[in-house]
């Protein structure tokens, strides 16, 4: 290989000789073809004018010159030579056969000698000439290459020049840019001495540049670090940079919660010099930051269930409290359908919730669900609905499992209910006389009646008339006991609330039917007043009774001791306001003390002797769980007043 | 029966009852007025008519016991039969002491009201009877003089005529002659019949002791 590629290369050298011999052969072939050629023109030129002219030299000077000065010395002697030859030849003396030695002789010799001197000095000259070309060409070369490098400098100098204007104007920037920030902006060597301390540093800390300068920045500051400060240097001088979260004191004691960055800089030597420390208080927004926090946490951490979903229901947000409620993990609630994981129980139809959803932008209500382990639940619901960009309907629904809370509410009103059956009975008890009155008087009527009807037949001409209405009077008075005992039986019943739609005077009617031995026992006047043509009112008609008799038995009771004044009871109903009705019981007893007035309706609050003080407290939650208000005023010129409105329901309701 | 004239007078606030025992009352043919209060009763007028009350205790108002005492300030004496749902001893009490004549519970036997109605017209017409007595007694007292009436209460001491004139400090003979005249105006048989008239017009003997 090596032999073939050096064979290779000689042949190439070779070659190259050859072009360059056969080069030079050309050139020597073109030199002195121009000799030849020169003086055969000149040859040819002194022929033609030797009619003229016996002049024969000067036209092969030239050729002579003309030859050694574009060819050189040889194609000149040549010529020298040529010339020579051509003058002894055609120019000497006829007829004599070359002869030299003649008279022509010493005329070719000199004109071979000045030719020859001639051809000299035109190759001397055209040397001298080529030099001196060569000389100033080169000079010129250098003299551009030196003005060249000159400008370069130059420019370079003036770049220099603007570059450090610009460094210069950047530095001004930046030291004025540093103290315009409110950033905080200092710089401390390797040994953490302060050597900048900008305006934000002044403003933020307390202390002047001069105070800062030359101190230990960790112990001015007794700065607090999230972790070790060897952690941190050593992470400063692997990565150049640090950044994080630290507490400083500041020159009036209170603390300051910074954002800190450092960045270390080296010199041309690569070797950290110093560090440029940032700090941006966030001590305020630390503070948003952490209420922000404990708001997503509260989000988070209630035990309200909090799901959003988008229309129809598909689940979009689910908090911990719904886990925690429902059973089901955020992955296994997202994208499903609320309604159809928690089998919702609405109270409304959809349509309906959705109108109300979309005219109010909420909806409140209870809400029967289901939990993962298929425990039914009753939650207290509350749905804000949310507009998204374009149709997107989000809903946040937020739910709080009140079932304890209801079953609690149930006890509590089963045993309200049982209460006011017991004081319902206690009052019934206190009444007995009264009852027992009402029962007896149709019973005194009927036997009289029997008698008398007998008696009427019993004549030697019986009197069929009179005995007919005593009949009649009877079986009258029959009715009016059994109407008196099922009252009774009523009042006594133990039963839960039965709304009905009931006449309030009858309801008045039926209790002071029953009431009224009583209150001729404590020779009280009772007196009604019943507007005619009064809504009917929705409402258990056990509990109205009980409600009333209770005000008539206490109006009674409150004038039992009066003994220098009239005893008046006047029980009245009206119209109230524009949509319902009133009942007042009103007494002429000794009234009602303020301090009394506080308390009148708190349960177990009673002035009387052997009362249970739940008789106002009882009636109060009634005539309130129908939607009324129960309350006590002085009445005039004396005594108390006790008056209740119910709301009338509307016609449409069934 | 025994007295047409006689009024039943009826007062009890229960319609019913008041109709029952109107018929009852009138069918043994006695006369019947009824009131449904001892107000509607006071405001007749007139009550002093033979007859009797059958009162309901319980009334509203004025109380069947008030009326009684209320009858009994006015000095009419009409014989009250209270009735009444369920009598408490205390109440029965009272109304007996202050003179009624029975007291029944309803319901009661109408052969026991009736009863009572005939007791409490027999001692209305008495009573009646006993007034008129009185009142003729009393204008017979009221017609001595003085003078006569104190030998009257001396007399009926049972002190002789010679006692008498020692005590009064005057002769014999004058009070034989003012015994005479007490005698005649005060219409007495004997001394025994005179100690009578006293003991009724309630007249006190003088008393030496």
């Amino acid at each position: 290989m090596s032999r073939e590629v050096s064979a290779h290369t000689g042949e190439n050298a070779g070659m190259l000789k050859l072009d360059s011999l056969s080069r030079r052969v050309a050139h020597a072939t073109w030199r002195y073809g121009l000799a030849i050629v020169s003086v055969a023109v000149a040859l040819a030129i002194t022929s033609y004018l030797e009619r003229y002219t016996t002049l024969r030299t000067p036209l092969f000077y030239i050729a002579i010159i003309i030859s050694a000065w574009f060819s050189g010395m040889g194609p000149g002697l040549l010529a020298v030579a040529l010339s020579t030859l051509a003058l002894d030849y055609y120019f000497a003396p006829r007829g004599q056969t070359p002869a030299v030695g003649d008279e022509s002789r010493p005329f070719i010799l000199l004109f071979s000698l000045s030719a020859i001197f001639a051809c000299w000095i035109c190759v001397q000259r055209r040397r001298a000439e080529k030099a001196l070309k060569n000389a100033r060409d080169e000079l010129a070369a250098r003299v551009e290459e030196r003005t060249a490098k000159l400008r370069r400098v130059n420019e370079e100098l003036h770049s220099e020049i603007a570059e450090s204007k610009r460094m210069e104007e950047k530095l001004r920037e930046r030291a004025d840019l540093l103290d315009l920030t409110h950033d905080t902006v200092f710089v401390r060597d390797m040994n953490d001495v302060i050597t900048y301390w900008n305006r934000g540093a002044e403003e933020l800390y307390g202390w002047s540049s001069k105070e800062a300068i030359g101190q230990s920045s960790h112990i001015l500051m007794q700065t607090i670090f999230p972790k070790s400060l060897e952690e941190i240097n050593k992470e400063l001088l692997r990565t150049g940079r640090w950044e994080g979260e630290l507490i400083h004191t500041k020159r009036d004691q209170t603390q300051v919660t910074v954002a800190s960055r450092w960045s270390l800089q080296h010199d041309d030597q690569k070797r950290p010099v110093a560090i440029l420390e940032t700090n941006n208080d966030i001590t305020e927004r630390k503070r948003v930051e952490e209420a922000l926090q404990r708001h997503a946490n509260m989000l988070e951490q209630t035990h309200d269930a909090i799901l959003a979903w988008e229309f129809p229901g598909t689940i979009m947000y689910w908090n911990r409290g719904a886990e925690q409620l429902y059973g089901f993990s955020r992955e296994e609630a997202f994208g499903q359908l609320s309604h159809d994981i928690l089998h919702t129980e609405h109270p409304l139809p959809t349509a309906v919730f959705e109108e109300i959803l979309a005219r109010d932008g909420e909806w409140t209500g209870e809400l029967t669900q289901t939990t993962r382990d298929g425990r039914k639940i009753i939650v207290e619901s509350r749905h804000v609905l949310m507009r998204e960009a374009g149709d997107r309907r989000l809903v946040l629904e937020a739910n709080r499992d009140i079932t304890e809370r209801k079953r609690a509410e149930d006890a509590i009103q089963k045993a309200q209910a049982e209460l006011a059956h017991v004081t319902r009975v206690a009052s019934l008890g206190e009444m007995t006389a009264s009852i027992a009155h009402e029962v007896n008087q149709p019973l005194a009527a009927i036997v009289t009646n029997a008698n008398a009807c007998l008696r009427w037949l019993a004549h030697r001409s019986p009197n069929l008339d009179e005995a007919c209405q005593a009949a009649t009077r009877i079986i009258k008075e029959g009715n009016r006991a059994s109407e008196v005992i099922s009252r009774v039986r009523g009042l006594v019943k133990k039963s839960d609330p039965d709304k009905d739609k009931l006449h309030i005077n009858d309801v008045i009617l039926e209790v002071i039917a029953l009431a009224r031995s009583e209150v001729v026992r404590h020779r009280v006047v009772l007196q009604t007043q019943l507007s005619d043509g009064l809504p009917l009112i929705l409402g258990d008609r056990i509990q109205m009774q009980q409600v009333i008799l209770n005000l008539i038995i206490n109006a009674v009771e409150a004038m039992s001791q009066i003994t220098d004044g009239p005893r008046e009871l006047l029980v009245n109903s009206a119209r109230h306001e524009s949509n319902g009705v009133l009942v007042a019981v009103r007494d002429s007893g000794a009234g009602l003390q303020s301090d009394i007035l506080d308390h009148l309706f708190d349960a177990f609050y009673t002035t009387k002797p052997d009362g249970m003080g739940m008789g106002l407290a009882i009636s109060r939650s009634i005539i309130e769980a129908h939607g009324g208000k129960l309350w006590a005023s002085a009445n005039s010129p004396r005594g108390a007043v006790f008056q209740f409105s119910l709301p009338v329901p509307p016609e449409k309701l069934p | 029966m025994t007295d047409a004239a006689a009024t039943i007078f009826v007062v009890d606030d229960d319609e019913s009852i008041r109709e029952a025992l109107k018929s009852l009352i009138s069918s043994v043919g006695l006369l019947v007025e009824t009131f449904a209060s001892a107000q509607e009763f006071l405001q007749r007028g007139g009550q002093d008519v033979p007859g009797c009350l059958v009162l309901d205790v319980r009334l509203p108002g004025l109380s069947g016991l008030d009326l009684q005492s209320e009858l009994a300030n006015a000095n009419m004496y009409t014989p009250i039969i209270f009735l009444t749902g369920h009598g408490d001893i205390p109440m029965t009490v009272r109304a007996m002491k202050a003179g009624a004549v029975e007291f029944l519970t309803k319901p009661f036997r109408e052969q026991d009201l009736l009863d009572a109605i005939q007791q409490a017209l027999e001692l209305d017409r008495t009573e009646r009877q006993h007034r008129v007595e009185m009142a003729e007694l009393r204008s017979r007292y009221n017609s001595l003089t003085p003078r006569e009436s104190e030998v009257m209460g001396e007399v009926i001491t049972g002190l002789l005529n010679k006692q008498i004139a020692a005590a009064l400090g005057t002769s014999e003979t004058t009070i034989k002659l003012h015994r005479a005249q007490v005698m005649q105006k005060m219409r007495a048989d004997s001394l025994a019949d005179l100690v009578r008239m006293a003991e009724k017009l309630g007249i006190p003997s003088t008393k030496h002791y």
